[in-house]
């Protein structure tokens, strides 16, 4: 066997998983053949990890079983464990209907939300007050039964109340989370800065007095 | 959104589970690595970059493989009997095979022997061939550490004894020095390195 040193060895088997991912130079792939070519020991080397690279890359893919799949599936119909507990599977969220909202300008923030309510509150008082024309309301209540006078309101679908409820208890909602916030500034501002200041006033003054009674200090 | 889960599961299922089974080398294992990782998938489905579902599958399955393996350290003795008996050699009449097929074997049981990340590192380049960007993505890592990691993780696979002696006893003076680089040679034929591609 011609003499190769034992550095020279060491060096070339640091390289055998560059040669095989092809990642040597040609002059350094051909150096490295060629020692391949000169010391047993390196080419046995070489051997064992191009026949274990070989076997590792002829592994075959697997599958598991359609039943591994099935209860993942049953709980993705159910949406029980979804992560999105405020969200129904047709994508409707409170957070959808709220952002637009938020990220407007502040006016728009309160205004919507206020002239939403009016419109709602003028078209029910109009059409739950307004008398008929023909006959005079004293003369209407004086006449009519409690059952005929209920059949005589107007009438709407359930579509339309749905969608008067809903559209109440949007504004209700939002003016709460209004009054959660003004309720956060005003602690903030009337209850906690006041104690603060109370206290920093305190630690003050207490600071000072040390200060005086060390300047006064005859010691 | 249930179809496009769904579409992801299949399009996905084989790679995890592909990982999860060379990692741990067992079946019932494996099926729950896959499990918790779509589940996790749908859980996780709104707030996922999708353009990168395959490398966010990868770092879940590489993490479930690694609670998997701690929840089994107590219990190692025991392993070695989920060794599956249907990948066992079929036809014994042919020596050769059965050396080949125990070789193949004595890798997987290296393979799961190792330690993270290398054992993961090479289940994703050497097993399932994914390119190193798939890979420095799913493990957050450089393409160096991947490839240094990498390197040293065959080079460990190589150092393991039973390997070598039982590659010394039946391939070591058949085989001759191959002038191909294999390894890249083999990936170039599958599509730029990912055998799912």
């Amino acid at each position: 066997m011609p003499s190769t040193s034992e550095s020279q060895c060491y060096f070339v088997q640091l390289q055998i998983d560059s040669y095989l991912d092809g990642d040597l130079a040609l002059t350094q792939q051909q150096e490295f053949m060629s020692h391949m070519k000169q010391c047993e020991a390196c080419a046995r080397e070489f051997r064992f990890a191009q026949t274990m690279l070989d076997t590792v890359m002829d592994f075959q893919l697997l599958d598991c079983d359609e039943q591994v799949m099935e209860p993942i599936y049953r709980l993705a119909n159910g949406g029980h464990e979804s992560g999105q507990t405020t969200q129904s599977v047709a994508g409707f969220s409170w957070d959808n209907i709220v952002r637009p909202f938020n990220s407007g300008p502040l006016f728009l923030r309160y205004s919507l939300p206020v002239a939403a309510i009016a419109v709602l509150a003028t078209v029910l008082s109009i059409s739950v007050f307004t008398p008929a024309e023909d006959t005079p309301v004293v003369a209407q209540q004086a006449s009519v039964a409690p059952a005929e006078e209920l059949a005589q309101l107007p009438q709407y679908n359930p579509a339309e109340i749905r969608q008067a409820v809903e559209d109440l208890n949007l504004a209700i909602e939002y003016l709460n989370q209004i009054g959660r916030r003004t309720d956060a500034l005003i602690s903030d501002r009337y209850l906690i800065r006041p104690l603060q200041d109370t206290l920093n006033a305190s630690f003050e003054r207490a600071a000072s007095r040390n200060q005086k009674r060390t300047l006064n200090d005859p010691i | 959104m249930l179809a496009q889960y769904r579409q992801a599961t299949e399009q996905h299922r084989q790679r995890i589970y592909s990982f999860a089974y060379y990692s741990l080398r067992a079946r019932e294992d494996a099926e729950d690595v896959t499990q918790e990782v779509f589940i996790k998938l749908w859980q996780h489905w709104q707030k996922i970059d999708h353009g990168k579902l395959a490398a966010w599958l990868m770092r879940v399955a590489h993490n479930a493989v690694i609670d998997h393996v701690r929840k089994q350290r107590p219990a190692q003795a025991n392993l070695d009997h989920y060794a599956d008996v249907d990948e066992q050699a079929s036809s014994t009449d042919e020596v050769g095979k059965i050396d080949q097929q125990f070789f193949r074997e004595q890798l997987q049981l290296a393979i799961k022997s190792l330690d993270n990340p290398f054992r993961s590192i090479i289940v994703m380049r050497d097993v399932q061939g994914l390119s190193y960007a798939d890979i420095q993505e799913s493990l957050e890592m450089s393409e160096s550490q991947v490839k240094v990691y990498l390197h040293r993780g065959r080079r460990k696979l190589r150092g393991n004894t039973r390997l070598r002696q039982f590659f010394d006893e039946n391939f070591g003076q058949k085989s001759q020095v191959n002038q191909s680089n294999s390894g890249s040679d083999k990936r170039s034929a599958t599509d730029k390195g990912n055998k799912h591609a």
